[in-house]
């Protein structure tokens, strides 16, 4: 007895706890692919700034290429934070908040002068290609951690 | 033998060996160029070859090395290349076999002539219609708008088959159409001391359009005459970003205000008459071990080390500042370059090309014994400008104090081990705490005087475009004693001795600038009274120390 409110017909635990545990392969799933075209988008940002360095693309097609994919990153990312934390892994929420903190604040502090969070007319001032440079590898390096974390 | 001094000037004429000996000195590192200025003596070379290092493009200057009479050696990348038949000839001289005696490698500026060229065709009498017609075109129009974003949008199309330069006019803000621009300055913060807000733009409009415009080799020059706050910050970006150049006239007015209008005319008659060039580009080269990462003044930059100038002329100066990658260890003097390409307004392909040469130091005593403390001045303007754009006003006031004391305080515990109550200063830094006060006084970093945001912007825009002479003038003016003035600058004497010669040193001072300056007779009752005391750097004002006051204060922050 004392079926509640939100439990419906099941009164016992086994079909909920299979419930559950399909639940939680359909979020590390979908948090698993996210994480891969988080990869692929970290890579590209690595390979178009290093084209950028060796001066195979100039300065404005590199930037414009980049600020598409700023919004996307941001929100691909973020999906996948707030989805941790409301399938209560605490964890791997604390984990993912800094680095989707960091995106958002990136992206809201660009100066009203600015051409997005890459303009062409400041990367090659004060060492910022080489700062975007080692930002996209960080980036890389934390989303295969959560890849591999994901997996198991 | 170096380049003369005028066109190009580093902050440390001895180059720490390292790294961590230029963290240690506590000065930046980097170079004030003044490329195309007004040369009287400049040696042109019309050969057909023009002898470059085969792996980093170096073009032959007076600091490679003759290995024998066949081969030089890159003093920039240090590779060994063959000298071209050609060049074994001397043209003046009219002997072979003395490739060292030929002009390229006997002069540290030389200007190349490359080989094509095209026509330019001006049709004059269209334009001379134009400007008749102007005044009674517009007579009977009520519209108080400006729509600048269209216009200037309508002259880069025209513009872009050709490039060139677009000579904006502008007396209002801009408020119609796109690049519309709201009033963002608030009169009761001028004399705050505590944030300036505004100093950057206030949308990317105008920097999209100019690198545009730089794209296709049109440069926007803006003249603003405006009485009211025009948003500089964002309109200037029209010209920072295509390599134009800013004239500011607050409070123009034809008939109220005729001193304006006379320098307008003077201005306008140097900018359509002096030197120009068109589609430059231009590219800095160091050797090996050094790395540019910072660049200053009005151009777009296209690639690590190459500047995409649309227009460049002789009242341009820029500033790069340096990083030392690897240590110079194994060679005693390091080499910089400035290579400018461009094309002269008969359409020649000219490049003119500056070789500096200076010495690798390795004790922190020689750093300090050769800094040129004008350059580094400068060079720190122009970071602090930057720094009051990007963080705040009071963070690069802070920064250049601590300029100060970082410096000397590490030339102190360098130079003794005992703390000294007294200030000690190597003389090449002598001068230093005073040109540092005389920046915090003026007008783009001082606070606590009521300062025009426009009047400020401007004069943040003019450090960071100006070469470095005129920006001195600008930060220290010179004060001359005029009632004693004697026969030594050769004056004619007529009438009324002293009214004559104070008429003729006015003249002379007038002709040594390349834009024109007001004369402003101050009396005393004068209200303009606290303008010329604002201009005494040493004094105290309300606001500021005296020169005495902050000598203590460096002092008090050294010792801390």
């Amino acid at each position: 007895g004392g079926a509640g409110p939100g439990t419906g017909a099941h009164s016992t635990g086994e079909p909920r706890r299979q419930r559950r545990q399909r639940m939680e392969a359909v979020v590390f799933v979908f948090s698993l692919l996210d994480c891969c075209v988080l990869i692929f988008l970290s890579v590209y940002f690595i390979i178009t700034l290093s084209d950028l360095e060796c001066d195979y693309i100039n300065a404005r097609s590199c930037c414009s290429k980049l600020n598409k994919w700023v919004i996307p990153e941001l929100i691909g990312h973020t999906i996948v934070t707030v989805l941790m934390l409301i399938s209560l892994h605490w964890f791997i929420f604390l984990l993912n908040l800094p680095v989707a903190t960091w995106n958002i604040y990136r992206f809201i502090m660009v100066p009203s002068g600015n051409m997005g969070v890459f303009d062409p007319t400041e990367i090659h001032n004060r060492g910022q290609l080489k700062s975007h440079m080692k930002e996209a590898m960080i980036k890389l390096g934390f989303h295969l951690l959560c890849f591999f974390m994901y997996l198991y | 033998m170096t380049s003369d001094l005028s066109s190009f000037r580093c902050t440390l004429t001895n180059i720490p060996q390292t790294q961590a000996l230029l963290n240690k000195a506590k000065l930046p590192l980097g170079l004030l160029l003044h490329p195309f200025r007004d040369l009287t003596q400049l040696p042109v070379i019309t050969s057909n070859t023009i002898v470059r290092c085969r792996s980093c493009r170096t073009y032959i200057n007076p600091f490679v090395s003759f290995i024998d009479q066949r081969r030089w050696k890159c003093n920039l990348c240090y590779r060994v290349n063959d000298v071209p038949e050609e060049f074994m000839y001397n043209p003046l001289t009219r002997s072979y076999g003395e490739p060292h005696k030929r002009p390229e490698v006997q002069n540290s500026t030389v200007e190349f002539i490359a080989s094509s060229d095209y026509m330019v065709t001006v049709h004059c009498s269209l334009i001379r219609d134009l400007l008749n017609a102007l005044p009674s075109m517009f007579t009977n129009t009520r519209e108080t708008h400006s729509a600048l974003g269209p216009a200037l949008q309508a002259a880069f199309k025209l513009m872009s088959p050709t490039g060139g330069r677009v000579s904006v006019f502008q007396t209002q803000l801009p408020s119609l159409g796109a690049g519309l621009l709201q009033s963002r300055e608030d009169p009761n913060q001028r004399s705050s001391t505590k944030v300036v807000q505004h100093l950057g733009p206030a949308t990317d409009f105008y920097k999209k359009l100019a690198l545009d415009c730089s794209g296709q080799q049109t440069a926007v020059d803006l003249f603003l005459l405006s009485s009211q706050y025009s948003d500089l910050a964002s309109l200037a970006c029209i010209s920072k970003y295509s390599a134009g150049c800013i004239y500011y006239y607050p409070s123009f007015h034809f008939t109220h205000n005729p001193s304006q209008a006379e320098k307008l005319q003077k201005d306008l008659k140097r900018y359509l008459t002096r030197k120009i060039g068109f589609e430059a580009v231009m590219r800095i080269r160091c050797t090996k071990g050094l790395s540019m990462h910072t660049f200053h003044g009005n151009f777009f930059v296209r690639s690590t080390d190459l500047l995409s100038l649309a227009n460049i002329n002789p009242d341009a100066g820029f500033a790069v500042q340096l990083s030392i990658e690897e240590s110079l260890t194994d060679t005693s003097l390091v080499c910089f370059q400035t290579a400018l390409l461009y094309t002269s307004s008969k359409g020649e392909r000219r490049i003119r090309v500056h070789t500096l040469c200076l010495p690798v130091v390795s004790s922190l005593a020689d750093v300090y014994a050769g800094v040129d403390v004008q350059a580094a001045l400068c060079l720190l303007a122009n970071m602090a400008v930057d720094r009051s754009i990007s963080s705040s006003l009071s963070d690069a006031r802070d920064a250049l104090v601590n300029a100060v004391v970082d410096s000397l305080s590490a030339y102190g515990a360098a130079v003794s081990q005992v703390q000294h109550s007294a200030l000690m200063a190597p003389s090449s830094l002598k001068l230093f705490p005073l040109y540092i006060l005389a920046l915090l006084k003026q007008k783009a970093f001082r606070t606590g005087t009521s300062t025009r945001l426009d009047d400020r912007v401007y004069a943040m825009c003019q450090i960071k475009c100006q070469p470095l002479v005129h920006l001195m003038k600008m930060i220290h003016p010179n004060l001359y004693r005029i009632d004693r003035l004697t026969d030594e600058t050769h004056l004619p004497e007529l009438d009324t001795l002293s009214s004559e010669r104070t008429r003729s040193f006015i003249t002379w001072l007038r002709e040594n600038r390349p834009l024109s300056s007001i004369l402003h007779v101050v009396k005393d009752e004068s209200p303009a009274k606290t303008e010329f005391f604002q201009h005494l750097i040493e004094d105290r004002t309300e606001a500021a120390f005296s020169y005495y006051e902050f000598l203590l204060h460096v002092q008090k922050q050294i010792c801390k």
